[in-house]
C-alpha cells in the first residue's frame, strides 16, 4: 500500500513537472540524490585513462540544425 | 551582437552560473570541499594550456580556439570549468538541442594525469549537466560521440544508454 502510494506521489510530480518544470528546491533535492549515487558509482569504476570524449573539431563544422529530436 | 542574441547570452549565462553555484553547494554539501564548478573564463583557458604539455593526452583540442567560437554561436550553451583548490582539472562545454527537448554534452576533458594526480572528475561533470538540463526544462541528457568503447562503457555503468545509429547515449531526466 505504502509503495503504491510513493509511485502515484512520484508519478504526480513527474506529470507537473511536465507541465511546470522543476523548482530550485526539487532540483537541489534531487541533486543531493544523484551525486550521491555517481560518487558511489565513480568508486567503483575507475576512470578510462586520458579520459577525454566527444568531437570538438566535428562540433565547429557542424550546423545547428541537424539534431533530431525524439 | 543583435539585441535578441545578447539578451539570450545574458539569460543564460545567469542561468549557467545558477546551476553551477548550486552543484558546488551540492558538492561542498557532501563533504568534498576542495572543488569547485564554475564557467570557462580567461582563468581557464589560461590554464587549459598547460595540457599542451602532457605526453599523455588523448585528445588534441585547442580549447581556447574552440570555445571561443562556440561561445558565440550558441548563448544558450552549458559550460563548465572544474577546479581543485587552484588546479583546472576538468573543461566541457555542450547544449541544447535545437527545440531544447535535451541538452548535449559535446565534448569533456579531464587534465591528464602526468601534469599531476587528481579526483575522478565524471561525477562532477554529470551534476552540472543534470542541474542544468532540468532549469532550462529539458527532458533528457545526451552525451554526444563517445571517443572509444572504454569510455562508453565507462557512461553505460552512470545509467546512461547507446544509441548506435547517432552515436550518443542519454538518459532521461524526468
Amino acid at each position: 500500500m505504502m509503495s503504491q502510494n510513493t509511485d502515484d506521489i512520484t508519478k504526480a510530480k513527474q506529470a507537473k513537472r511536465q507541465k511546470t518544470g522543476w523548482t530550485m528546491e526539487e532540483i537541489k533535492e534531487q541533486a543531493a540524490k544523484d551525486f550521491k549515487k555517481y560518487k558511489e558509482v565513480s568508486k567503483n569504476n575507475p576512470e578510462p585513462e586520458g579520459f577525454a570524449s566527444g568531437d570538438m573539431k566535428k562540433v565547429l563544422e557542424e550546423d545547428e540544425d541537424n539534431d533530431e529530436e525524439c | 551582437m543583435l539585441a535578441t542574441h545578447a539578451d539570450a547570452e545574458r539569460r543564460y549565462e545567469e542561468l549557467r552560473k545558477e546551476a553551477l553555484k548550486a552543484a558546488t553547494e551540492t558538492i561542498q554539501g557532501q563533504d568534498v570541499n576542495n572543488i569547485k564548478l564554475c564557467t570557462i573564463n580567461n582563468e581557464a583557458l589560461k590554464a587549459s594550456r598547460l595540457w599542451e604539455k602532457s605526453s599523455t593526452r588523448c585528445v588534441d583540442w585547442d580549447w581556447f580556439e574552440g570555445y571561443h567560437s562556440l561561445q558565440y554561436r550558441y548563448p544558450k550553451r552549458f559550460e563548465m570549468a572544474i577546479w581543485e583548490t587552484n588546479k583546472l582539472i576538468g573543461l566541457s562545454l555542450g547544449r541544447p538541442t535545437y527545440q531544447g527537448t535535451a541538452l548535449r554534452l559535446d565534448f569533456v576533458e579531464a587534465s591528464p594525469l602526468d601534469l599531476g594526480d587528481r579526483p575522478a572528475i565524471i561525477e562532477y561533470v554529470l551534476l552540472g549537466y543534470d542541474i542544468y538540463a532540468r532549469l532550462i526544462n529539458a527532458k533528457q541528457i545526451r552525451i554526444m560521440n563517445p571517443i572509444n568503447k572504454t569510455v562508453l562503457a565507462y557512461y553505460e555503468k552512470f545509467g546512461y544508454e547507446y544509441v548506435s545509429r547517432s552515436n550518443y547515449l542519454f538518459r532521461s531526466i524526468l
